[in-house]
């Protein structure tokens, strides 16, 4: 053997990576190349320097592995609720994450606005003939309110419609808008069996007739009221 | 005639509690794959000193070696899921954490090497040592200590994938086979790598060594 295959074999030599015939030719070698059992003893030496090696610092710090995996479960711990907040955060919004209490703002606004669209759809269910037996009416105190909008125009009606809302107490002072009437019916204790309004609130603020307002000339209830000006609702 | 024997009990004895302990690995894993906080931690307490050993040998350093070794667990927990028991559980931690470490490396460039046992040159040498605790050969120890130092040096000096070849398997003794699967290559590659590496570290080390 040569002493390039030698010294290629060194390696796998002290492995123990070597075939019985193949060890036995180097061994031969060895026995005859001073230079290749030098090469071999360094070789030997670099091994052993490598396997003595330091493999963790002469002190660790004190109770180091018993640390250990709680210190790694508060990190996997933190990093999990860190991928909750996440997920919540990552929704969308102009391409930034929203932060959670304007996301919850947001959401609460939505539900209040959703939630109070169900009520006023619950409290003004009639797109018709206005609703008998209105608690409205049951009041001894007379009606302060009946908001509705009525089916016939103001120009059907002779432009007699002239109410003023407001006077007569929309809850919020709500301004009087187009198509907005007074409803007055037979059961209101203010209106008598034919409509008209004898004793209520509303007659003083009417600053016209009261003719053209008939029973079942509305159609849509928007709000009414009452309590004899005590602001009190029964629905809204 | 009685020694095989012996020899083969031992041996089936040694299988039986490799078998119980592969047995545990599997619920373990298979437990923190369901999300069972304590099973994974059992199983980091099996590796946690091999994969900061693989840390510090790589890195040098404290510091260092427990932030690639919590990193390294950290991965594997999210990675858990993705497991499918086609490799052992030891194999393919030892590749989270070589690639988490190869990786902090080239980031970093920090591998100083710089705590290197900094008493040994002064306790070898120190005249104050009671004779019971003075090396018996000073000289060969300092020479031995300053071989150490060179050697920090010069595993600083190798790429990556051939220090790590070399961190692998002449400093842990991981068997060239293991380390081929860790790293994803044939033996031949590993083979290859690991003798270019030493005959690097011996070029280096050349002077010291002769």
């Amino acid at each position: 053997m040569k002493c390039g295959k030698a010294k290629k074999l060194i390696y796998d030599y002290l492995d123990g990576l070597l075939s019985p015939k193949e060890r036995a030719r180097l061994t031969e070698h060895l026995d005859t190349c001073a230079d290749c059992r030098r090469r071999l003893e360094q070789t030997r030496e670099l091994l052993e320097l490598l396997k003595r090696k330091s493999k963790s610092p002469q002190e660790l710090p004190e109770g180091y592995w018993v640390s250990f995996w709680p210190r790694l479960r508060d990190r996997i711990r933190l990093e999990q609720a860190g991928e909750r907040r996440k997920v919540f955060l990552s929704l969308p919004y102009f391409g930034k994450p929203v932060p959670a209490i304007a996301l919850g703002s947001i959401l609460v606004i939505l539900a209040l606005v959703v939630a109070g669209v169900a009520v006023l759809k619950k409290n003004v269910p009639w797109d018709g003939l206005p609703p008998t037996g209105y608690p409205v009416f049951s009041s001894g105190d007379g009606v302060d309110f009946i908001l509705a909008r009525a089916v016939s125009s103001e120009e059907e009606s002779g432009g007699e419609n002239d109410f003023a809302l407001a006077s007569v107490g929309v809850p919020g002072g709500a301004e009087r808008r187009e198509g907005d009437f007074i409803l007055a019916c037979a059961d209101c204790p203010g209106v008598n069996g034919s409509g008209d309004i004898v004793n209520s609130p509303f007659r003083s603020s009417r600053s016209r007739g009261e003719s053209s307002i008939q029973p079942g000339g509305v159609e849509h209830v928007l709000a009414c009221g009452f309590g004899g000006g005590r602001g009190e609702r029964i629905f809204w | 005639m009685a020694e095989p024997a012996v020899e083969k009990k031992l041996n089936e004895s040694d299988r039986a509690r490799s078998k119980k302990s592969n047995d545990d690995e599997f619920g373990l894993i298979r437990a923190a794959q369901r999300g069972e906080e304590e099973a994974f931690g059992e199983l980091v307490k099996r590796y946690q000193q091999k994969i900061y050993a693989l840390a510090y040998s790589m890195t040098g350093n404290h510091s260092d070696a427990d932030d690639l070794a919590q990193e390294t667990f950290l991965k594997a927990y999210r990675a858990l899921g993705r497991f499918r028991f086609k490799s052992k559980f030891y194999t393919w931690i030892y590749r989270i954490a070589i690639n988490t470490i190869i990786s902090e490396l080239k980031k970093s460039r920090k591998h100083s090497h710089l705590e290197l046992e900094p008493q040994w040159a002064e306790t070898v040498q120190s005249p104050y040592l009671p004779p019971g605790l003075r090396p018996a050969n000073p000289r060969r120890e300092l020479r031995r200590a300053e071989l150490r130092e060179v050697l920090h040096r010069a595993l600083d000096k190798l790429t990556d994938k051939h220090r790590a070849v070399v961190t692998m398997h002449d400093i842990e003794g991981i068997p060239q086979v293991e380390i081929a699967r860790i790293l994803s290559c044939s033996e031949g590659t590993i083979r290859s790598r690991l003798h270019y590496a030493r005959k690097q570290l011996q070029g280096l080390l050349k002077v010291r060594l002769e």
